[in-house]
This record gives structure tokens, sequence and C-alpha cells, in this order.
């Protein structure tokens, strides 16, 4: 007995034995491998299967689409809004269905891998119902989209209407400066002519000549006048007195109602300006004694002063803003210091709000521009009606494009000036 | 229950404020105001010219004055107009009457109504301002939204652009839209204003895109991402967290893009030629107009347009938007506080 146990163990711990349990061990594993294997094509088979059913399942889904829209509206008039609306049926109903599909898979019997393969699979087919709304679904189909993509969509309207018409505009109209335009039943006929068109308005036209030289005058005297008068308010009305808001109306109430020929009626009427105030000055003296642009540009001043401050509306709100941005304890700062409200103003305030400032000035030298009462729009649209020199649409391109360029100028110099003055370093 | 007793409407009327601080100032009687501590030489210099902490009386009433001037400066043409509208004849020539007219003559507003032709053309100005408003400020919702919550190459130089179309003058680009417009056939009709609002390119486009930017840019990037997770696409985010944190600046948007190409006259002349006739385009004619109704024709001598009638005229064509003004004017100035036009 003890000589067969020996024996046993013997076998048992013996070399021979381990080897040939981990070679029925080996077998055994490579019988499964190999079931595997054959199973393996079965699976994909399995997989594509499914995810046919699952396409078919969500075209089916599509299909019911309707039918889904009145259960779920007869669901809320049933009371059963807690199940979440419609959205959450939907969900719940599209999760119900893969669900029995992924059971009846795991009754299958796959390996614990491939089973999760397909909830991997499952999920990511989920996501990418629910990823974009249902919104974007109908507009665009099942097409994902990048995120950068996305903003781009955001701004094509405006891409295609800047594209159509700002960039084409502008490029027939210096088509047309250089050329003579006739307009006939088929459209419109250029033929090249040169330069002849700005040639004539700098050598010959003088009217053109007049307009620009009032333009440049009107909005280099307007400009500052309108910004220092509309800070000027802003600050007032920041000051911590009652009633600002009532005043803040009043200020900007003409904002809405200033068009071209309510204001020129105004002017005819002589309501642009205080009356006898012309009689305070006496300009056939003055010419005399200043030079005559100076002159002019004090006869707009007075004979358009309150015009001028009627167009201050819309900066003494932006001024209220950027002054109500400003940090408080830097004045408390200053003034412990020992720096006065006046210093503190050019010293904190200026430099703070100078960003504002540059917003205003670039604001206000641009509406001045579109102004319909604009001398050089006027002219231009004059311009366009007639034919011959210095008439119709070629010659009035030119001095569009003249204007234009004149405009641009102003406006460099405006901002170069008024950027000047910051002693802030550039903010981030 | 001391919840039910705070949320008693009596309770809250006479509940008393707890002051945290500094004790609230003991009120002088008047004998002790005029008493030597508190009305000394240099008490009532404090109350003048201003302490550290306070303003000055004199400031004060400085500050009223300034305003006070300018804020009649600036109403004094509509009064005038006002005073004007309603004047007869007689009151016009007799000049002992200035401003102010002896008794309430309505018969300008009759006239200059018929001369307007007021209810069709407020019609037609209406369908003209408020409509393309309102197509220019979804454009420039979007365009803005796209800028502000997207990242894309090119982005600046987006910006860079709808900048200088806001400096580009509308007479530079009139005529070869026009074209462009008689070949697509929307002259003469609405859709010369439409098609433009809807691009992105009406009447001062870019500031409001810039307005949107700069709104948009503020919502914090974790509500949206929260929001992606819950499962909204990127059109439901920008109706659902976009257009409610927005929301003063739509109303900014639509008052100003209103404003604006109410009183447009250039391009809307150049545009519907004799097909729709704003109110401000009448009244720029207003003359002819008024010839052509009351005028001398035939041998039987009319009446010439007075002083008095085209101010009533002028009236007219602004009382819609003064209307309108004065009906949302507490939430237009506040949303113009909030649309924070600081940087770029």
């Amino acid at each position: 007995m003890k000589k067969e146990k020996t024996m046993n163990n013997k076998k048992r711990f013996s070399l021979s034995a381990i080897k040939e349990k981990w070679a029925k061990k080996m077998a055994e594993e490579k019988t499964i491998y190999a079931r595997r294997k054959e199973e393996r094509p079965r699976i994909k088979a399995d997989l594509k299967d499914y995810r046919r059913k699952e396409i078919t399942l969500f075209k089916d889904y599509l299909k019911n689409l309707s039918s889904l829209w009145k259960e779920e509206f007869a669901a809320l008039h049933t009371g059963l809004k807690e199940n979440g609306g419609f959205r959450a049926i939907f969900k719940k109903t599209l999760w119900s269905k893969m669900h029995e599909i992924s059971s009846s898979f795991h009754k299958k019997r796959i390996s614990k891998s491939d089973a999760y393969k397909h909830e991997k699979y499952l999920n990511y087919r989920a996501k990418k119902l629910y990823k974009d709304d249902l919104v974007a679904e109908g507009l665009l189909g099942r097409i994902t989209i990048p995120e950068a993509l996305h903003g781009i969509i955001f701004i094509l309207p405006w891409f295609v209407g800047f594209c159509l018409l700002t960039i084409y505009p502008i490029i027939t109209t210096f088509i047309y400066s250089v050329s003579d335009v006739a307009i006939t039943v088929n459209g419109v006929k250029t033929t090249f002519v040169g330069f002849k068109n700005y040639i004539y308005a700098f050598s010959t036209d003088t009217a053109f000549q007049t307009a620009l030289q009032n333009y440049v005058i009107k909005i280099v005297l307007y400009v500052p006048v309108i910004t220092v008068i509309s800070l000027f308010l802003a600050l007032l009305l920041n000051s911590k007195v009652k009633g600002t808001g009532f005043f803040r109306t009043i200020f900007f109430l003409p904002v809405i109602i200033t068009s071209g020929p309510v204001i020129k009626i105004f002017i005819d009427q002589g309501v642009a300006s205080f009356p006898g105030i012309d009689k305070l000055i006496n300009f056939t003296e003055l010419a005399t004694v200043l030079p005559a642009f100076l002159v002019t540009a004090l006869q707009y001043l007075t004979s358009e002063f309150i015009m001028i401050l009627w167009f201050c509306g819309i900066q003494i709100l932006v001024f209220m803003t950027g002054l109500q941005k400003i940090d408080k304890s830097v004045y408390e700062a200053a003034s412990i210091d020992g720096a006065s409200s006046w210093e503190s103003f050019w010293k904190v305030t200026l430099p703070a709000i100078n960003p504002v400032i540059v917003i205003n000035v670039v604001f206000t030298v641009v509406m001045q521009s579109i102004f319909s009462l604009n001398p050089m729009i006027e002219l231009i649209q004059e311009d366009m009606k007639g034919t011959g020199d210095g008439k119709g649409y070629g010659y009035a391109s030119a001095i569009a494009w003249v204007y234009f360029l004149v405009l641009i100028v102003v406006l460099v110099v405006f901002v170069l000036l008024f950027k000047k003055h910051s002693r802030k370093p550039k903010e981030a | 229950m001391e919840k039910t007793k705070k949320n008693n409407i009596f309770s809250r009327l006479f509940h008393k404020k707890e002051v945290v601080g500094l004790p609230p100032k003991k009120k002088l009687t008047w004998k002790e105001r005029f008493s030597k501590e508190n009305f000394n030489r240099y008490t009532i210099k404090c109350f003048l010219l201003g302490t550290n902490e306070k303003r000055g009386f004199l400031t004060t009433l400085l500050i009223y004055a300034i305003l006070i001037l300018f804020g009649f400066v600036y109403i004094y043409p509509m009064l005038y107009m006002l005073g004007y509208s309603l004047m007869s004849e007689s009151d016009l020539v007799n000049p002992a009457v200035n401003y102010l007219p002896t008794s309430w003559y309505f018969e300008n507003y009759k006239e200059s109504a018929e001369v307007l032709d007021y209810w069709k053309n407020l019609g037609n100005t209406v369908l003209v301002s408020l409509v393309p408003a309102i197509f220019e400020t979804i454009a420039a919702s979007l365009t803005g939204y796209g800028l502000a919550r997207y990242e894309f190459k090119g982005k600046k130089i987006v910006i860079g652009l709808i900048v200088f179309t806001f400096i580009v003058p509308s007479c530079l680009t009139m005529f070869p839209q026009l074209s462009l417009f008689v070949k697509l056939h929307l002259v003469n009709n609405v859709w010369s204003y439409y098609v433009p609002a809807l691009l992105g390119q009406g009447i001062n486009s870019a500031v409001f895109i810039l307005i949107f930017y700069q709104f948009f840019r503020e919502i914090p990037k974790s509500i949206v991402e929260a929001a992606k997770i819950d499962g909204a696409g990127a059109f439901k985010v920008f109706l659902k967290i976009g257009v409610p944190t927005a929301k003063s600046a739509f109303l900014l948007s639509l008052v100003l893009g209103t404003v604006w190409y109410y009183n447009e006259t250039v391009l809307a002349s150049l545009y519907f030629g004799d097909a729709i006739t704003t109110l401000p385009l009448q009244l720029q004619n207003f003359e002819s107009a008024y010839n052509a109704i009351f005028g001398s024709s035939g041998g039987v001598t009319g009446k010439t347009a007075n002083e008095a009638i085209y101010m009533a005229g002028t009236m007219l064509t602004i009382l819609p938007l003064i209307l309108m003004f004065l009906l949302i004017q507490r939430e237009f100035v506040t949303s113009l506080d909030k649309a924070g036009v600081t940087g770029e």
C-alpha cells in the first residue's frame, strides 16, 4: 500500500506527470482557441447583422417618427409628463430596443471581450445618435461636422454677403471709376478711359473740391467737439446725482430721430442753433482777421450747434459704460496719494478710457461720413444722375473712391492722434 | 415659524433693516442745527464746498445747472417744433406770439397727415424698418456667435473685415449693388432691404456683430460643455444658452436697427424708386406733395405750406420713433449699459 502511495506520489509530483497535466491543459486551451477561431467569423457576421438590424431600426424609427410624436403628445396629454418629455421617451425606447439586441447577444454566450466590444459599439452608436440635435439631424442628415466647421457655418451667411455686397461692389466701383459707363438694355457697358475722371475731379471740378474741403473741415471740427462734449456729459452723468436716468434719456432721444430730412427741416427753419447766436459774432469782420477756413469752421459750429450736440447720444452712453468699468480703488489710491479730482481725471480716468475714446472717435467719423446731409454724399448723389463730363456713374464712382480714401486717411490720423495719449501698457 | 413671519406682507413692510457698521447719524432738530456747534464758518464751508467724503452743495448745484442747460438745449428743437406745429396762420404772422400758440390748432396736423399719406406710408415704413432690423439682428447674432464660440483659422481676419465693412461708406457700394439687385429682380420691392440684412450687410450691421461678439464671448465654456454632454447640438446651444444671455444685445440691435433703417433716405430712394414711399422720403419732398394737394391749380388759388405745417409734418414723421423709444426706454438704456463696448 505504502509503495503504491509513494508511487502515486511519485507519479503526482514527477516531472512527467506535471508535463502530462500541462499537455492536457494546453490541449484543452487549444481546443478552446480553435473553437473561438471558428466562432470569430460567426461573431463578426453577427455583428454585421446587428449593425444592419440597428440601422434598419433607426430607419424604421425615422419612419415612425411622426407616430412617435403622436404618442408623445398623447403621453403628454394623459399626464405622463414625469417621463421627461419627448426626448427622454425617445432615449428610453431606443435604449430598450438596443438593450434587447445586446441581451440576445449575451445569451449566445460570446466571449467577454466580444461582449465588451458590443457594448462599446452600442455606446458609440448611441452617442453618435444623440450627438447632434434633432434640428441639425433634420438639416444636415447624419453627417457629423467637426467643431471648427460649425463656426464657419455660423458666419457663412455673413461671408457670402461680404463677398457679394461689399467686396464685389467695391471692385466694380473702381472699374467704373476708370471707365465710361453706359447703361443699356442688356446691362452696364464699360469702356476703359484711364484715370480721366480722377484728373477731371482734381483739375476742373470746383464743386467737388469745395465739397471735399467742407467735408474735411466739418470732420476735423466735429469729431473733437463731439468727443469732448460727450465725455464731459458722461462725466457729469456718472457723478452720482439724482435723475441721471432722465437726463440720459433726453441725451439719447435725438439719436432716435436724427435723419436727413428732419435735420434739414430744422436747419432750414433755423432751429439747428439758438436764435441770435449769429448776431453775436460778426463774421464779415472776422474774415478780415482770420484765415478763411477758420471762419467757415466757426460758422459751421455756430449755425449747427444743437445738431452737433444731437450727434453725441451714443457716444455719451459708450463713455458712461467705459467710466463705470474703471476700478474705484484706483481713484481712492490716487486721492490718498494727494491727487485732486482734476489730477485724477488726467492721470487715471483718461488713460483708462483711452480705448473707449478711440472707439468713439472711429464711430463718430464713420457716422458723420455716412450721414446723408454730408456735402460729399449729396454731391455723389447729384453726379450720379446726369451724363457728360463731371456727371454720370463713372465720375460718381471716381468721386466715391476718392472720398473713401480721404475717409480712411482721416480715420487713421484721428486714431493715431488719440492713441498717442495712452500711458497704459496694451491690454492683453 | 420665523419664515412665515418674515413673509407676511405687514412684517415685510415694517421690518427694519439691520444696519451693520456705523450707527445711523442722529437727526438734528432745528434748534440744534443752528446752534454754535453745528452752524459756524467751518460747517457752512463744508456744506458748500464739500469735504473729502461728501460733494459740496455748490458743485452739485453746478452739475445740475449744466445738466439742465444741456438738457434744454437738447430738447429745444423739439419743443420749438411742438409749439410751432400747433400755431394757426394768424399766430405765425403775429409778432407777439413766440414759441407758444394762443390756442390749440390741429389743422396743421390734419393737412400734413394728408400730405404725408400717413397711415399707408407708416405701414410701408414699418415694413422697411422693423422687418429688416429683425433680419439684421438674426444675421448679426449668428455671425457674432460663430466668431465668439468657435476657434478657426482666419478668425482675426474676419473681425478685421467686419470693421472694414463698417468703415466703407454706402456710396461706394451703392451702384454695383443696385445693378446686382436689378439683375436679381430685387429692386422696387422690400427684398432690396431684406437680402443685405439677412446676409449681415445691412445698415451698420458690423456694429451689431461686434456687440454680439462681445456678449457671446462672456459665456463660460463649462456651461456650453455641460449642455453638449446633455446632448444639445450646436444650434440648440445657441438658442438655449446664447440667446438668453444676450437678451439686451438683441434689444439693442433691434431698436437701433429699426431706427437706422427708419431714418435711411439715400438707399431707400435708390432702391425703392416710386414703388415704396417711407415717411422720411415723403418728408423730403413735402413741398411738392403739399402743392399737389393744396396748391393753386387751374386758376384756383391755393395755399402754400407754412412753417407750422412743416413742423407738424416733421412731428408726425418722428412720432412713431419717439413713442417706441419712450415705451421701451428703461429696458433699452439698461441694455445699453450692459453692452460693454470696450476693447477691440
